[in-house]
């Protein structure tokens, strides 16, 4: 089966080449095919999809599609609510839960005339870095099913990567779609926070979550960003700039000095420093910049988001959310502990109890008004940097895609692997991934940082890389 | 504001936070979650050393407004959905877990 693209299936569709149903069909197939051993699907929805793709024939069959992502077959991360279907978010307490309402994304998708092929695996709750904390089970990396494909978003990339279906929407808190396209080989966007509406995400971390786009290319990248992205009144943390900035031609793009670590394995850092040169010959102009606040940023970033977790995950009292299977004859308090400690995983319940202590009385000042306080430092950094280059550059992630259960037992090991992401989200900023070398095999993907609201930006240098990149 | 120093976490400081957390631990889980805990705090507590941090201004905060418009538009759908995934229901008489004590 071809590894299409959104602009390939449009293409296709135009000429009547192919249509909307066939395709869904094949998808569905190779998703039967190939999901057993990737665990790339949850689920998948194929009286939606088909449903779908059926009104979508008909449209092209007229002539008159609603827009480049019509009857085009996406995933969806499963803490993303669809009206009628299921959301799990990866957790045993929201097994039964079927979603009420779209999320906006959703309806903008649906507006769009997209196809929703399933719902993908995800770490619990997104909270992870390599969709082990699933309580369904871990999704295997389709370059090689013995290493992760990264997290939160996971299922996601890994289904994109494998051709499961054409495009995908996740979300990244701390890097949780930058970090599964690198480790997957794919292109992923955290977009500007406040840019694409939250509404109908489940919460993690209020101030840091952003639903994106994981593609094949940034073409494609691009085209569902423009989808998604835009005012929703139902959102009110949305920040949205009244002018866009505007575009420069010549680019000047920063590198941190705090983000090349000795710590990084010497194939992301060969596969790095081949990509600056590739880069400088090409006529880029570099210049080594400084970050002072970046080697805090995971501290601050773990107080934080836990604090906003212990906040909203405290509506799960198995009440609320999906029809429970546990009679407990015992009294509410006691079956609310007892819920919740059954049915929230091991990482999860960490959270809570990190975002409970730093938000107690006596150390509420010393933990989580002092990581506030640091992070506008973080902020400032990167302000500051963006008066002097117009983009900056810096690793993913500080490996190679780990083995299955490399990292699983040692919950700081595992936060480090968010060493070189989570420092953008508490900037509020716009982060494109890109796959750049497979040494051994194995991806190793960039990121391109923006300031506010410069997705473009990214977009543009985004395209010219992967052109020169597919010539070498 | 207690004094920054280096903190043990026992098994009583979990429990204690546990409640806070409306989490409830098997007494075989307490242990090992200590240990991790103490790791992840460890972890965290390098804030603690540093002096120099930013002014948080509310002028920072974008002047939007906290109302928000809901949708318009049929529910009714929504309101089913809803309902349905009460534990026990006749019509519209829903039944949940007794939350008031003796």
């Amino acid at each position: 089966m071809e590894n299409y693209t959104i602009l390939d299936l449009y293409s296709l569709y135009q000429k009547k080449e192919v249509s909307p149903v066939e395709v869904v069909e094949l998808y569905l197939q190779k998703i039967e095919a190939e999901n057993p051993k990737l665990f790339c699907y949850l689920f998948t929805t194929p009286e939606l999809a088909l449903e779908q793709a059926r009104l979508s024939e008909k449209r092209w069959a007229c002539e008159n599609p609603l827009s480049f992502l019509d009857g085009i077959p996406l995933s969806i991360k499963d803490n993303i609510l669809i009206k009628g279907v299921r959301c799990t978010a990866g957790s045993k307490m929201l097994e039964n839960y079927v979603a009420s309402y779209d999320a906006t994304v959703i309806s903008k998708l649906k507006k769009a005339g997209a196809v929703f092929l399933g719902k993908t695996n995800l770490d619990e709750f997104a909270m992870g870095s390599s969709t082990e904390n699933s309580a369904f089970g871990p999704t295997r990396n389709p370059l090689d099913p013995e290493r992760v494909p990264g997290g939160s978003s996971g299922g996601s990339a890994a289904a994109v990567s494998a051709n499961l279906c054409v495009a995908s929407l996740g979300s990244d808190t701390g890097g949780s779609i930058r970090l599964p396209a690198a480790f997957c080989g794919v292109v992923g966007l955290k977009p500007t926070y406040g840019s694409v509406s939250r509404y109908g995400l489940i919460a993690m971390a209020s101030s840091l979550d952003q639903i994106g786009p994981i593609t094949k290319t940034v073409s494609d990248a691009r085209i569902l960003f423009e989808v998604i992205s835009g005012k929703d009144t139902r959102d009110f943390s949305q920040v949205l700039p009244e002018e866009m900035p505007e575009e420069k031609e010549k680019i000047v793009i920063g590198v941190p000095k705090e983000y090349f670590l000795s710590e990084m394995e010497e194939e992301v850092i060969g596969a790095i420093q081949d990509f600056l040169e590739l880069m400088t010959e090409k006529g880029y102009e570099f210049q080594e910049i400084s970050l002072p606040s970046l080697p805090l940023s995971l501290p601050v970033y773990y107080v934080i988001v836990a604090s906003e977790i212990s906040s909203n995950l405290a509506r799960y009292d198995d009440l609320r959310y999906g029809k429970k299977k546990v009679k407990v004859e015992r009294d509410f308090w006691e079956y609310y502990f007892q819920s919740r400690g059954e049915f929230l995983g091991k990482e999860v319940k960490r959270r809570i109890m990190l975002g409970t202590f730093v938000l107690s009385t006596g150390y509420y000042e010393a933990y989580y008004k002092k990581a506030v306080l640091l992070r506008e430092n973080i902020r400032e950094d990167f302000l500051r940097a963006f008066k002097k280059v117009d983009l900056i550059l810096a690793p993913v992630s500080p490996s190679l895609p780990f083995k299955l259960g490399e990292k699983i037992t040692d919950p700081v090991k595992m936060y480090l692997s968010d060493i070189f992401t989570v420092s953008v989200n508490l900037a509020g900023l716009p982060a494109l991934s890109i796959p750049i070398a497979f040494p051994k095999g194995l991806p190793v993907g960039i990121q391109f940082i923006a300031p506010p609201f410069k997705e473009a930006t990214l977009f543009k240098i985004g395209e010219k890389v992967e052109a020169f990149l597919s010539q070498r | 504001m207690k004094k920054e120093q280096s903190l043990n976490i026992d098994l009583n400081l979990v429990k204690k936070i546990a409640k806070l957390a409306r989490l409830e631990f098997k007494e075989e889980e307490l242990s090992n979650f200590a240990l991790e805990f103490q790791q992840i705090l460890s972890f965290v507590s390098q804030i603690l050393r540093e002096s120099s941090v930013g002014h948080f201004t509310i002028s920072r905060v974008q002047p939007f407004s906290n109302l928000r418009e809901d949708e318009e538009g049929d529910s009714s759908t929504e309101r089913e959905l809803l309902l349905e995934q009460f534990l026990e229901r006749e019509g519209d008489y829903l039944k949940i877990r007794k939350i008031l004590e003796k």
